[in-house]
């Protein structure tokens, strides 16, 4: 059994080292590309959103380097995310692409089914002690991982000499794939956070902030969202975003999974607004929103595939949050046209509107509304 | 002064019309529905509602613009889940706060949630809040939405196809061609959405089959066969159909109904083309619609679709056409 997995920014650090602890043979797909996407946008229904596209043709990418089994991780809704795992395996079954499933979900048939699949992934043997390290190591990666990304980003904004930063992080990038198992993984994330901040940063900077906000796949992977954190980084502005892998596989699987209360600032946060959970991501876009104008950052942009439904839901509130809150809100809609030149002049001019209005606010106080 | 609740003809006013129209002539409230989708009401909603939802939602929004002025309350119940295990679209859920945060001097709205996804025993809540605004005691509101419930079985009893309730056989015209017409409750319900497309059909010689003449509970064992079941409502609604279709063809056509960017459509419909084209026989065809849609165009696809279907009984001698 050869595994592989689709691609989703960093998560390929810690599904990596799973698969090494449990000595399971895999290849990793290429990086998303363009021709990952032209792959999948031939497969896949033209109505399905982008990252179901994405990771088809990442799936088929991953087929032709000699995978025969197929790893993905599965929820039950009503996100479409959480249907992926039998779309993707529909897929590629109807176009000739003969791999296994194996889906990694909270099981309806309990926690056994789990421990089978689990099992099979580790070759037919279930040595509980190395299952055990082997599933703890991923949460643990999966934070370290996303620090990393979050310094790397806040570098960025701040570096003397442009570039630097990012000549770094995509060493660690292309090193992460030669380690051998999860020790060595964490060794080398140690090592480059070293790194990342022994670089020469401006202190007295004082960069325009902004939140990045929406669907998880689009605004995780940056290939899917045109690299906008790091174009953002070049200008010199710092990127935050709350939502990463960690943060899911942390809150929403293993809190959930054991009855452990969940982080829930954005809940309240976005309560005005949202009352329940609608599934996705909405709750966290709008509470993300909110949170980010408290701490005074200066705009927002929400990045989603075209047809997400929980952000269309989000989206339709954004007027009443940016107007209330008191900060600006770029929508940025993605899907297969998506062109580079288009999208970039909006968030150059986005940009723009935020550094005039922050030197505006310098002086004096203006509503909103007039910008909005 | 009477209090009248205002209720939306849309989304899922085509199911559950019947069973809240009961609930409340029985707690003694008075109701209003917003007229049928007419020129008016649609263009009204596609203005007020963000672009890139559905054509229904945005229906809905004109339904609501119809109502708001001429209504104490809203009636837009929260509807998360339906049914054990599964959802409707997280549009349905986000419905009450996409109205608020977007159409200014709403009348206030009564949205209870609807969720049955972990047990139904949660079912009697949005009846006892609803109640509770018009100061009704719980144990009323309670029976109310039990008399109600029968009311709504008897409704959907009523609607299931002779050909389909499995007692009795009832002869059925075989000169008109049997068409399944799959699609959202409101996608097919709306006659102005829709182009009344079920009156193109009949008079195209087709008799019209939809999902609400099929006994979901039956539609729901055949489910079992997916390797993971689905978690939407409608969805393992129309897999379901598909699985019928595949054991039993009795019907000699499928139109597949959507409207651009449904999210639930482009699984399950992908799920339920690949199922009856490859396991079965049966013509199938996929109609799209949106605001930009042409009355002609869609003529043309349905009249080209049964002429498809008859010379393929008339020539083909049931060979399927196809390999």
């Amino acid at each position: 059994m050869i595994a592989t997995f689709p691609h989703m920014g960093n998560t390929y650090v810690c599904i990596k080292a799973l698969l090494d602890d449990l000595g399971t043979k895999y290849v990793i797909p290429p990086f998303p590309n363009k021709r990952a996407l032209e792959i999948g946008t031939r497969l896949v229904p033209e109505g399905a959103c982008l990252p179901l596209k994405i990771t088809v043709g990442s799936l088929v990418q991953g087929y032709e380097s000699g995978a025969d089994t197929h790893l993905m991780l599965g929820s039950w809704g009503p996100c479409r995310f959480g249907y992926y795992c039998q779309m993707q395996r529909e897929i590629l079954r109807n176009n000739g692409y003969d791999m296994d499933t194996i889906i990694l979900e909270p099981c309806r048939e309990g926690l056994g089914e789990l421990g089978r699949r689990i099992r099979r992934l580790a070759g037919g043997e279930f040595p509980v002690l190395k299952v055990a390290k082997a599933l703890w190591d991923v949460p643990v990666i999966a934070v370290r991982t996303d620090k990393l990304e979050r310094l790397y980003y806040r570098v960025m904004a701040r570096e003397k000499r442009r570039g630097s930063a990012e000549a770094i992080y995509s060493e660690f990038q292309r090193s992460v794939l030669t380690t051998k198992n999860a020790c060595q993984t964490k060794r080398l994330i140690r090592r480059t956070r070293k790194k990342l901040s022994q670089v020469d940063i401006d202190r007295d900077a004082h960069p325009l902030r902004i939140g990045i906000v929406g669907e998880i796949f689009d605004i995780i992977d940056p290939w899917s969202n045109l690299r906008i954190q790091s174009r953002l980084g070049r200008m010199g502005i710092e990127t935050e975003r709350l939502v990463t892998v960690s943060e899911w596989i942390v809150e929403k699987m293993i809190k959930k999974a054991l009855h452990i209360p969940q982080r829930m600032e954005y809940a309240r946060a976005a309560h005005p607004y949202v009352k329940v959970d609608i599934g996705g991501h909405t709750r966290e876009t709008i509470g993300h929103t909110v949170m980010h104008a408290r701490d005074g950052f200066d705009g927002i942009i929400q990045v989603y595939p075209l047809g997400c439904m929980p952000e269309i839901v989000a989206q339709a509130m954004m007027p009443t949050v940016s107007r209330e809150q008191g900060i600006p809100v770029l929508t940025l809609i993605l899907d297969e046209m998506t062109g580079e030149a288009g999208y970039m002049t909006r968030v150059e001019a986005f940009v723009d509107l935020l550094r005039q209005r922050r030197r505006t606010a310098e002086t004096e106080t203006i509503p909103l509304g007039e910008y909005a | 002064m009477r209090q009248v609740v205002g209720i939306p003809r849309g989304l899922f006013y085509y199911q559950y019309y019947p069973l809240w129209k009961s609930f409340f002539e029985r707690i003694g409230v008075e109701t209003l529905v917003s007229g049928p989708t007419d020129k008016g009401i649609f263009d009204s909603g596609l203005r007020a509602c963000v672009g890139e939802a559905c054509l229904p939602v945005k229906i809905y929004y004109g339904h609501v613009l119809d109502l708001m002025d001429r209504v104490d309350y809203l009636f837009v119940p929260r509807y998360t889940s339906v049914s054990r295990y599964e959802y409707v679209c997280p549009k349905f859920g986000g419905l009450p706060d996409m109205l608020r945060a977007t159409i200014p001097h709403l009348p206030p709205l009564i949205d209870p949630e609807i969720n049955l996804r972990k047990s139904d025993r949660t079912r009697y809540r949005p009846a006892e809040e609803t109640g509770a605004v018009f100061g009704i005691g719980r144990k009323v509101s309670r029976m109310a939405y039990d008399h109600a419930l029968t009311a709504y079985r008897e409704h959907r009893q009523r609607q299931v196809h002779p050909l389909f309730s499995g007692k009795n056989r009832v002869h059925v015209d075989s000169n008109r061609l049997k068409i399944l017409l799959l699609g959202h409750v409101y996608d097919v319900g709306d006659t102005y959405l829709n182009m009344r497309i079920r009156d193109k059909i009949t008079s195209l010689g087709g008799e019209v089959v939809t999902l609400s003449m099929l006994d979901t509970r039956e539609l729901r064992k055949r489910t079992t066969a997916l390797e993971k079941p689905l978690f939407w409502y409608y969805g393992t609604k129309a897999l379901g159909c598909a699985y019928t279709l595949m054991e039993r063809p009795y019907v000699d056509g499928v139109i597949y109904l959507t409207c651009f960017g449904c999210g639930i459509d482009s699984f399950a419909g992908y799920m339920v083309e690949h199922r009856i084209r490859r396991h079965t026989a049966i013509p199938f065809t996929t109609i799209t619609l949106d605001e930009h849609a042409g009355e002609a165009g869609l003529n043309t696809r349905i009249e080209a679709f049964m002429d498809t279907i008859r010379w393929r009984t008339k020539y083909d001698r049931h060979i399927p056409a196809h390999g």
